[in-house]
């Protein structure tokens, strides 16, 4: 496996040459920064774009195109990196040597990239049926618990920060958008983000620059935006939200400000923190509240390095809310006093370690890594994450779980008269 | 052992039957960093009654799932933790018709393998650990209870089906969690924990010589001899047409059933597999005039799917998701299927689903774990995952044509909807 980091003409280019993978993933992304205004008619942008294009003006004939090349995949990712928002057109075509008579797929995969990017199509009837699906994606969030749950805490929690924005916007915002407000953050996007593509895959390095030179054409655009969240608030006393449904399992989401960033001195202490206490199935959450006391079916916890915040979440009986929420606190003060067998730090450490190296064998996550590093700009060295996790000790997860301070407890239970 | 290699794919296959009738299939993935491995039986919510020697045994409803759940547990202590200290994770799932264990790791692959080997073999219950146990199944049960896809699948199972196992919930109900105990865990595990029923698969980062050499030193189970109760196979009527309920959501959750023949012959399960999902897929694929009218006239989102499930004792086909027009849903897609006399596929759109299907077998072949779980539940039937291809060519236009004669039965469709709460 090899990391080539290269530019074709001012657009920067990630190569990842290995022939482990039966297929070549191509992503071309592109970042801006969370605009709330903007954000929903943007979001909306990948789903017109992949669906019609100049040359493939109804859906069928894009669809074909695409299984006539083996049944590519084409998807679009749109994520937030707390301040900045990605777009990522992200297409998987089989290497040459499956196909019948070896056809050469991967001029047609950069070259249908470049279609649906730059040559969109805009029309009423397809950006009536996108707003709909996309509707109805926010309306179905109602029927997964979990996730309602979720989005309801970073709501309020968040309430005064761009964090509370959803990567796809808002439901209030879309149903008033017009199709010329998608054309428009479609003009902005083009002109104003920076747009970097990563190549995971059995390639040929010169080959692939030679397709980004034919097909695709610089915005000039070098500025990384700011990715990492600078705002945070004082937490003056802890804030509890109950709403009631008609559920059978209660869901139970504790929020907590953990200010400690991305590849900061902390953070590999605060991720082996998060591994420790519900990050994994070692943890002492799971050990204690799951295999202990059989309170719960799932609980874990999150770290988000890009906001400094860490959650927890699980499915309880709704009469054990105090019961898990005091033996949680319990867990935390256990871990900040250091009342924790040793070898657990170094069975975290495995788990962290074992988790890294399975990355390489998914060229999703690979991708994904490179696009990161890329964007926070550094060298991608598995080697350089493990000498940095081998020095963290005991000490330093105990002080950075001090760090932790509960803001938003959020509820969601059935009927109390039951 | 056994060395296949597929050309078509690439890859080599590696097969022994250990002498204690145990099934080793290996599979080498150059490059990969990983090894995944899955140990699996099959034991699933589908057995209901063995006979053995010391007479006949009730299974009581959940105990394969009960019993995956509990052979984590040695002695109380999470076996885990085990597998953590050897930089490996483990889990397992339960279905209708296998259980399977897993690992995957980086380093320590032979240490994995013993443990894996040596707590599915070898169980240490407690009636303690028993115990609390029902109380995170329940707590599981409540999870799935408030989801509206397992509720709408078990729901339309138990409409289409009129006393087929698969009506039985994989995780059991309140009542039959009592009737789990260290003995009915016992039992259970002495006959269905055979090695001859069980399969092993190892792919990824391996030497297959001495990954064989290796499993042989190890401390199987002993064989047990028992027959199990043959499933019997229903006519293809379902029980009831349609059944609605009320649950705290927004869209409605609908889905449609048409129940399908059980099939003997494991190279005709594959085959009329591939031959339905082509033609499905023509009907309702994205690149299909049929979806474009769904979707143009609201009835049908992302969320809106097909899938095709045949087994030796019953087939099914399922389409359905969230819509706000589930009657109007429900009329189209019946009447779509029961008319297709009329569908036309062109030589170019046949071949064209060649194409995909060479494409989507092609693609999976990068995850290893799909690999293992497909190899597994292809040869409980009898056959081989890497026949796909194969079938697939053989497979006509003709035979696309053909299938449309599966959706013929009226009796067969049962529909099932979940609609919000009457406020």
């Amino acid at each position: 496996m090899e990391f080539i980091k290269t530019a074709v003409e001012n657009i920067d280019l990630n190569i990842i040459k290995t022939s482990k993978f039966k297929t070549t993933r191509i992503q071309v992304s592109f970042v801006g920064d969370v605009v709330e205004k903007e954000l929903t008619a943007r979001a909306l942008v990948p789903y017109l774009l992949k669906t019609v294009s100049n040359k493939y003006q109804e859906e069928q004939e894009l669809q074909k195109h695409l299984e006539e090349l083996y049944s590519a995949t084409l998807n679009v990712g749109i994520n937030k990196i707390s301040k900045a928002h990605t777009i990522t057109f992200d297409l998987s075509v089989i290497d040459n040597v499956y196909t019948i008579d070896h056809e050469d797929l991967m001029d047609e995969a950069f070259s249908f990239l470049h279609e649906i990017i730059f040559q969109p199509y805009f029309k009423e009837d397809v950006f009536q049926n996108e707003k709909r699906l996309l509707l109805e994606y926010f309306q179905g969030i109602y029927a997964n618990k979990m996730k309602y749950s979720v989005k309801q805490l970073v709501k309020s929690m968040f309430k005064d920060e761009t964090f509370r924005l959803d990567q796809l916007g808002n439901q209030e915002a879309l149903e008033k958008l017009t199709l010329n407000d998608v054309k428009e953050a479609y003009n902005n996007l083009i002109k104003n983000d920076l747009m970097f593509i990563t190549v995971v895959g059995n390639v040929d390095a010169e080959e692939i620059k030679s397709y980004i030179k034919t097909y695709f054409t610089s915005n000039n655009v070098t500025r990384i935006p700011v990715l990492l969240s600078d705002e945070d608030k004082e937490i003056s006393a802890i804030n509890t939200i109950k709403e009631e449904q008609d559920v059978q399992q209660a869901k139970l989401v504790c929020g907590y400000r953990f200010d400690v960033k991305y590849r900061e001195k902390d953070y590999y202490a605060a991720t082996i923190f998060n591994l420790l206490l519900g990050g994994s199935t070692e943890s002492l959450l799971f050990q204690e509240i799951r295999e202990k006391l059989g309170l719960v079916y799932f609980i874990n916890s999150s770290y988000n390095p890009y906001k400094g915040a860490l959650f927890i979440y699980s499915g309880i009986n709704q009469d054990d809310y105090q019961k898990v929420l005091t033996e949680t606190e319990t867990l935390i003060e256990r871990i900040q006093q250091g009342d924790f067998k040793d070898e657990l730090i170094d069975i975290m450490k495995k788990l962290f370690k074992n988790g890294m190296i399975q990355g390489m064998d998914s060229n999703h996550a690979l991708a994904g890594k490179i696009s990161q590093s890329y964007l926070f700009n550094f060298e991608y060295s598995i080697q350089d994450t493990l000498d940095h996790l081998e020095r963290v000790t005991k000490q330093d997860v105990m002080e950075v779980a001090r760090k932790l301070r509960k803001d938003t407890i959020y509820l969601l239970r059935g009927a109390l008269d039951e | 052992m056994n060395k296949t290699i597929l050309k078509n794919v690439n890859e080599i296959l590696y097969h022994e039957v250990l002498d204690n009738g145990l099934h080793v299939y290996m599979l080498p993935k150059a490059g990969f960093q990983k090894t995944y491995v899955t140990f699996s039986t099959n034991l699933g919510s589908l057995n209901e009654k063995i006979c053995t020697k010391e007479g006949d045994f009730i299974l009581p409803k959940g105990i394969a799932h009960f019993l995956e759940h509990k052979l984590f547990e040695q002695d109380g202590k999470d076996v885990s933790t085990r597998f953590a200290r050897q930089q490996a994770e483990v889990n397992a799932f339960t279905q209708h018709n296998r259980t399977t264990y897993l690992f995957s790791c980086t380093d320590h692959l032979h240490k994995n393998l013993e443990t894996l080997i040596d707590f599915v073999q070898h169980p240490k219950f407690t009636e303690e650990g028993i115990k609390r146990e029902k109380g995170i199944i329940t707590q599981e049960m409540k999870m799935y209870e408030d989801d509206a896809n397992t509720v709408s699948y078990y729901g339309a199972i138990n409409n289409i089906f009129h006393a087929h196992p698969l009506r039985n919930n994989i995780l059991g109900t309140k009542e039959s969690l009592q009737d789990i105990t260290k003995e009915t865990l016992e039992i259970t595990h002495k006959y269905f924990y055979n090695p001859s029923n069980m399969i092993l698969f190892i792919t990824g980062n391996i030497d297959p010589k001495q990954v064989l050499a290796f499993i042989k030193t190890l401390p199987f189970k002993e064989e047990v001899s028992f027959k199990r109760k043959e499933i019997e196979v229903e006519g293809i009527n379902v029980l009831q047409t349609h059944q609605e309920i009320h649950k705290d959501i927004v869209i409605p959750n609908f889905l449609l059933g048409i129940k399908q023949a059980g099939i003997t012959n494991p190279k005709d399960i594959m085959r009329k597999e591939i031959t339905l999902s082509i033609l499905t897929d023509l009907i309702f694929g994205k690149s299909s005039l049929y979806h474009k009218e769904l979707i143009q006239e609201g009835l049908i989102n992302e969320s809106f799917g097909m899938d095709i499930t045949l087994e030796q004792s019953f087939g099914l086909i399922l389409a359905g998701g969230e819509t706000f027009k589930p009657e109007e849903l429900n009329k189209r897609l019946v009447n779509i299927m029961q008319n297709l006399d009329d569908f036309i596929i062109t030589e170019q759109d046949f071949n064209r689903t060649k194409k995909q299907i060479i494409g989507s077998f092609i693609k999976s072949l990068n995850s290893i774990e799909f690999i293992a779980n497909m190899f597994t539940k292809y040869h409980y039937f009898g056959a081989s995952m890497f026949d796909i291809l194969d079938i697939a060519s053989a497979i006509t236009i003709d035979d696309v044509h053909h299938a449309k004669h599966y959706f013929k039965n009226k009796e067969s469709y049962s529909s099932f909807t979940i609609y919000p709460l009457k406020k």
